[in-house]
């Protein structure tokens, strides 16, 4: 019963299903996320009002709030699929984390970037040790771990289990990081930090970021796709089904 | 299993009475690096003050991490380890007994002198004692995420930089929490909370971090 019941996910398990998973889904993900992404930008930075407090200035929201939702999600996704790999051996699952990593190194970069561009008008300062700065940098260092780590080991067996513990290790530790700091700063210095109050989001605010959130994630999908197919064909080159497609292309 | 682990220390321990270089150095160069620190910041005494948890924090994270670092790649260049991946007992088993090894030369000589650098960081006594105290909750995790870290990139042929990239995120709420139990006390604030989360992670790691250190060097080692 369990068995005929998962049978369709136990054949895209297998490198050429997946293959052609993909390459189905990657269009629609791809079109489907520009038309959100032309929604979210046009109406977070033209058509929704002002905020009261921040002027214009807050329209970087749209931009900043994606990719750090995103980066989390990302890590979350790789340290998933990454105890998939460790679990049940399946490769696909070891190419996902390894091609979702980059993405997600990007996104938080881009995250710790805006966010600092947001925070001098507004902080008044680039950077502050916060919790959730800390745990966004910290986050970024342990992407480039993960590649680092995935890249310096020349046994590609070995490489993926043990990037894999890594990655799993890193997800107990955003919390641990997030919370330490957030602590000791509540207990240590009170209201120093000036996270300034988040009211309500008004509507006409929200919709166009949901907006991004999803047209971004709908992008990255496709853009995963991309990634993961041009991985499956390099890895399994010389496997028949490959072969047969390359000549039936070319 | 208990008796393997006692000779699995004891034999280890022995070993290293035998190749002294090998934790005398580092000891030496905790004492030489905060040192340096002192005479650096020694002018004003307030800002040697309010600096210093923070300094012999890092330093003794550091130098731990580069001694146990040192260790196991000795080791794993001896062959040791990969007699314990063969050995019959569990490796996570014998991998404990390592890093309580690890602890105790690496970390706890650095600890019995905290006192001595109490005085030449200019540190109240109650402050020394909070520092002695956190290092001492604090320090198996250090000891035992540093095995994991030095499993983790024991399939490569030079960590250095490396390993202290992968090991910063898992040692960042440690040495958070570690310095905030000294700096409270300096204000005279009960430190119970901060103490009791050092010690949970310190917990957190020893059931963990063997496993995971097992899990790595398994995988290191099969081609």
């Amino acid at each position: 019963m369990i068995n005929t019941m998962l049978q369709p996910l136990i054949n895209l398990g297998t490198p050429r299903r997946f293959y052609q998973f993909c390459a189905f889904v990657q269009p629609w993900c791809f079109a489907l996320g520009l038309l959100a992404l032309a929604y979210g930008l046009i109406a977070g930075l033209f058509i929704a009002p002002a905020d009261y407090l921040q002027g214009e200035g807050f329209r970087i929201i749209y931009v900043q709030v994606p990719c750090a939702m995103l980066s989390m999600l990302l890590y979350v996704v790789l340290a998933i699929a990454s105890a998939i790999y460790l679990i049940w051996r399946i490769k696909i699952a070891d190419w996902v984390a390894y091609c979702v990593a980059p993405i997600g190194a990007l996104l938080t970069f881009c995250a710790l970037v805006t966010g600092a561009i947001w925070g001098k008008p507004m902080w008044g300062t680039w950077w502050i040790w916060d919790a959730r700065l800390t745990s966004e940098l910290i986050l970024l260092f342990l992407y480039i771990g993960y590649i680092g780590l995935y890249s310096a080991i020349t046994n590609p067996k070995s490489a993926a289990k043990i990037s894999a513990i890594f990655a799993l290790i890193g997800l107990i530790d955003i919390p641990i990081i997030h919370y330490s700091v957030y602590w000791w700063n509540t207990l240590h210095q009170g209201a120093t930090i000036s996270r300034f109050a988040k009211p309500a989001i008004a509507s006409s605010m929200l919709w166009p970021l949901i907006g991004m959130i999803v047209g971004m994630g709908l992008y990255i999908s496709a853009i995963m796709c991309l990634k993961l197919r041009t991985q499956i064909l390099s890895r399994e080159a010389n496997k028949r089904w490959v072969q047969l497609l390359i000549a039936k292309k070319g | 299993m208990l008796n393997v682990f006692y000779s699995c220390i004891k034999s280890d321990l022995k070993t290293l009475q035998r190749k002294r270089a090998d934790w005398v150095y580092p000891i030496v160069f905790f004492l030489v690096f905060i040192s340096l620190f002192g005479i650096g910041l020694g002018f004003d005494n307030q800002r040697l003050i309010a600096a210093s948890p923070a300094i012999i924090w890092i330093t003794f994270l550091f130098i731990t991490l580069s001694t146990i670092d040192n260790l196991f790649r000795r080791e794993q260049e001896e062959g040791t380890l990969s007699q314990l991946v063969l050995s019959p007992y569990p490796l996570w088993w014998l991998l404990l007994a390592k890093s309580v090894v690890f602890w105790l030369v690496a970390c706890l000589p650095l600890i019995l002198l905290t006192p001595v650098f109490g005085i030449i960081m200019q540190l109240s006594s109650q402050a020394t004692a909070a520092l002695f105290l956190s290092l001492l909750v604090g320090s198996p995790a250090l000891a035992l995420l540093g095995v994991v870290g030095a499993t983790l990139t024991s399939a490569m042929p030079r960590s250095g930089v490396f390993l202290a990239l992968l090991l910063l995120p898992l040692y960042v709420p440690i040495l958070i929490l570690g310095e905030s139990v000294v700096v409270e006390l300096q204000s005279a604030q009960s430190v119970h909370f901060q103490l009791a989360l050092l010690g949970a992670i310190s917990v957190f790691a020893l059931i963990g971090a063997p496993h995971a250190a097992a899990g790595a060097l398994r995988a290191a080692l099969d081609d």
